[in-house]
C-alpha cells in the first residue's frame, strides 16, 4: 500500500483487521474518517478507549459489563432459581430481547471443540459447577448453539449436573415461528418431526 | 425431465455455448481433448452446484475471471431453470446459484431438483477400488431420493473428525478421556441413521439390480450385494445398532487412543457385489466388472423413477465405445424413456439407434462446427 501517506495505510491496515470488513471498505471508512470533523473522530477513538478500559466480564456469570457484578446479575427482581447457560455474551442479548426470560445466565464463552483445541477446562464450565453448589439454583437451561460443537458441550454439561438433581433442560430446535412449513429445509423439518410433542 | 436449454460462458474452453437439445438422444462427436466432457460436466454441475473433477474456479475459462453456465430442465409437473456464475478475484473463489432467478442460500438446497445419471469408464472403480468408492456411490445415489442423507454425512463426518482430534489430545493428556461420551453420543445419533439409510437403500437397489444384471448378461449372472458392517452382522442387530456401537465405541477405546483414529462406525462400512455368490472384487474378470457397474448404474436410474416419479437424465461419457453392438442395443433400450447425452470419438454405434430421434453435434476446440437433426 505504498499510494498512502505512512498514517494513512496503518489506519486501513487496521479497519482491515475488523470482521467483515475487506481492504476496499477499509479504505472508504479512512477516507471517511478524514474528512469528518476532528471531534467526531476523536469521539470514536476515545469510545473505542473507554469500552476497552471500561467493559470487563462479570465475575459471576462471564457477561460483558460496565461493572461487576453485571446488571443482570444484581437484579434482584430476577429469578435466581433458574440459569441458562450461552456459548456467546452476545447469546444474552439474543434472550432477553424476548423479555419472557427472567432467569440469570451463565457465558461459557465458548464450546467443547478438540478441533481447535478448546477442552472442558477452556470454557466456564468449572466456574458453572461452582456456581451451581454456591446457589439455590432448581433449573439449568442449556442455550448452547444447535451445532455439532454445542451439543456436546450441552451434552458434557448436562453428564455433570444431573446427578445433582438440579433440573436439566435444552432449548428446542425446530421450525421458526411465524414462518411457512414448505419454506422450512429438509433438515430442520426433519428435526422438528423427531422432535415432536403431544398438545 | 430433460434439458432443454444449455447456455454456457465462458466455461472451461466454451466461450460461448447455447444450445437446444434433443427430448431423446444428443451426441457430441469429436477427437480427445476438444471439450466433449466439459459439456457433462456443465450439465453435473448445474445439477449438484459442483464439479464432478476439479475445484469450481477451475472451470473458470482461461484468462477469465468470471464464467457461467444456465439450464433450462423440463420436468414433469413443472420447469426449473438453473443458473450457476463463478467467479475468482485472486484466491477467493465465489459461486452463486440462481434456482428460477432466485439466488439459493447452500448448495444442497439443489440436492434433489435435478436428477442425472452419470456413466463413466471410472465407474468401474465401484467394483474393483476401496470400498471409499462403493460408499460414495451409496451415499451419493441417495441424494438424488433422500436430501437429508447429505447433512447427515457432513454431521458425521464433522462428529467423527472431534473425535480423532480428541483422541489425539488424550494421548497427550489423559485427564480428557471423560469426554469422550460427548462425541459418541452424537456418532451413534448420527452414525445409525446412515447406516440405516444404506441398508434400506441398498435393499432396494438389490432387487432392481438383479433383474437388470440378469437382462445384462442373458440369464448367465445372478447379481447379489450385502452391505458389510463392523457393527451389524444381521438382522437382529439392525434393532440395536445403538447399543452395538456404543459397547464397540467402548471396548475399542484403548485401542482408537493409541491409534489416534476411529476405528469402527459407518465411515469404514463396505458393499460386497457378488457375482453368482463370488466376490465380483476378487474372482470378477474386466468385463465382468465392467457389467456389474453397468448394472448398478442403470438400477439407480430405475430407483430414482421409482422414488421421484421423475426420470433422470443420463450422462454417458466415453462408454459406448467399451460395449460391442449388441450391448450398446441393449443399453440404449434401457434409456427408452430418458434424455441420453453422450460423447464419443467416432459414431460407429449409431446404426444400433437408427430409428431414434437424436441431434448430433460436432465439436471441435470448444465449438459446436455441426449439428444434425433426425
Amino acid at each position: 500500500m505504498d499510494y498512502y501517506s505512512a498514517s494513512l495505510s496503518r489506519l486501513i491496515n487496521e479497519l482491515a483487521k475488523l470482521p467483515g470488513i475487506g481492504n476496499k471498505t477499509a479504505q472508504r471508512l479512512a477516507m471517511h474518517l478524514l474528512k469528518v470533523s476532528k471531534e467526531e473522530s476523536s469521539a470514536l477513538a476515545h469510545a473505542i478507549i473507554e469500552a476497552k478500559d471500561k467493559i470487563r466480564y462479570c465475575s459471576i456469570c462471564f457477561n460483558i459489563a460496565d461493572e461487576d457484578p453485571c446488571h443482570i446479575c444484581t437484579d434482584q427482581k430476577r429469578d435466581r432459581s433458574i440459569l441458562c447457560a450461552v456459548q456467546e455474551a452476545k447469546d444474552i442479548i439474543a434472550i432477553e430481547k424476548t423479555r419472557d426470560y427472567k432467569g440469570l445466565y451463565h457465558v461459557l464463552q465458548g464450546a467443547i471443540s478438540p478441533m481447535d483445541g478448546i477442552g472442558p477446562n477452556d470454557v466456564r464450565i468449572k466456574e458453572l459447577i461452582i456456581r451451581l453448589q454456591k446457589e439455590d439454583v432448581k433449573e439449568l437451561i442449556l442455550a448452547t448453539n444447535p451445532t455439532i460443537e454445542g451439543e456436546a458441550t450441552a451434552m458434557y454439561i448436562s453428564k455433570l449436573v444431573k446427578p445433582s438433581g438440579i433440573r436439566v433442560t435444552r432449548i428446542a430446535h425446530g421450525l421458526p415461528v411465524g414462518g411457512d412449513l414448505e419454506y422450512a429445509d429438509e433438515v430442520t423439518l426433519a428435526k422438528s418431526i423427531e422432535g415432536r410433542h403431544e398438545i | 425431465m430433460y434439458l432443454k436449454k444449455l447456455k454456457l460462458m465462458n466455461f472451461r474452453n466454451y466461450d460461448t455455448l447455447d444450445i437446444e437439445l434433443d427430448q431423446h438422444i444428443n451426441i457430441f462427436v469429436g477427437d480427445n481433448a476438444q471439450g466433449k466432457t466439459n459439456i457433462l460436466e456443465s450439465i453435473y454441475f448445474l445439477s449438484r452446484g459442483k464439479s464432478f473433477r476439479n475445484n469450481n474456479s477451475d472451470l473458470i475459462g482461461w484468462s477469465h475471471e468470471n464464467s457461467f453456465a444456465e439450464g433450462v430442465f423440463i420436468k414433469k409437473n413443472y420447469d426449473e431453470n438453473i443458473k450457476i456464475s463463478i467467479s475468482k478475484d485472486d484466491t477467493i473463489e465465489n459461486t452463486a446459484v440462481f434456482i428460477n432467478a432466485k439466488k439459493i442460500k447452500a448448495r444442497s438446497d439443489l440436492y434433489g431438483k435435478i436428477m442425472m445419471v452419470n456413466f463413466t469408464p471410472e465407474d468401474l472403480s465401484i467394483i474393483k477400488d476401496g470400498p471409499e468408492n462403493r460408499r460414495k456411490f451409496i451415499d451419493n445415489e441417495l441424494l438424488n431420493i433422500k436430501p437429508v442423507h447429505g447433512r447427515l454425512l457432513k454431521d458425521y463426518a464433522r462428529t467423527l473428525k472431534q473425535r480423532n482430534e480428541l483422541l489425539k489430545n488424550i494421548w497427550k493428556d489423559p485427564s480428557l478421556k471423560s469426554t469422550i461420551e460427548i462425541w459418541n453420543e452424537q456418532l451413534i445419533s448420527y452414525g445409525k441413521k446412515i447406516i440405516v439409510n444404506r441398508i434400506i437403500f441398498l435393499q432396494k437397489l438389490n432387487k432392481i439390480s438383479r433383474k437388470i444384471h440378469k437382462i445384462l448378461t442373458d440369464d448367465q449372472e445372478e447379481l447379489k450385494l450385502y452391505y458389510i458392517s463392523n457393527l451389524i452382522k444381521n438382522h437382529e442387530d439392525m434393532d440395536n445398532i445403538e447399543k452395538i456401537f456404543k459397547e464397540s465405541l467402548e471396548s475399542s477405546f484403548d485401542n482408537d487412543i493409541k491409534k489416534g483414529y476411529t476405528s469402527i462406525g459407518p465411515h469404514l462400512d463396505d458393499i460386497k457385489i457378488n457375482i453368482n455368490d463370488f466376490d465380483s472384487k476378487v474372482f470378477g474378470s474386466q468385463g465382468q466388472q465392467r457389467t456389474c457397474a453397468l448394472s448398478l448404474k442403470l438400477s439407480q436410474l430405475e430407483l430414482i423413477s421409482e422414488e421421484t416419479g421423475e426420470v433422470a437424465i443420463v450422462l454417458l461419457d466415453d462408454v459406448m465405445s467399451e460395449l460391442d453392438s449388441s450391448r450398446q442395443k441393449r443399453l440404449i433400450e434401457f434409456f427408452r424413456n430418458s434424455q441420453v447425452i453422450i460423447t464419443c470419438t467416432d459414431t460407429n454405434f449409431l446404426n444400433s439407434i437408427q430409428t431414434e430421434s437424436k441431434k448430433i453435434y460436432t465439436i471441435y476446440q470448444g465449438k459446436i462446427i455441426n449439428n444434425e437433426n433426425n
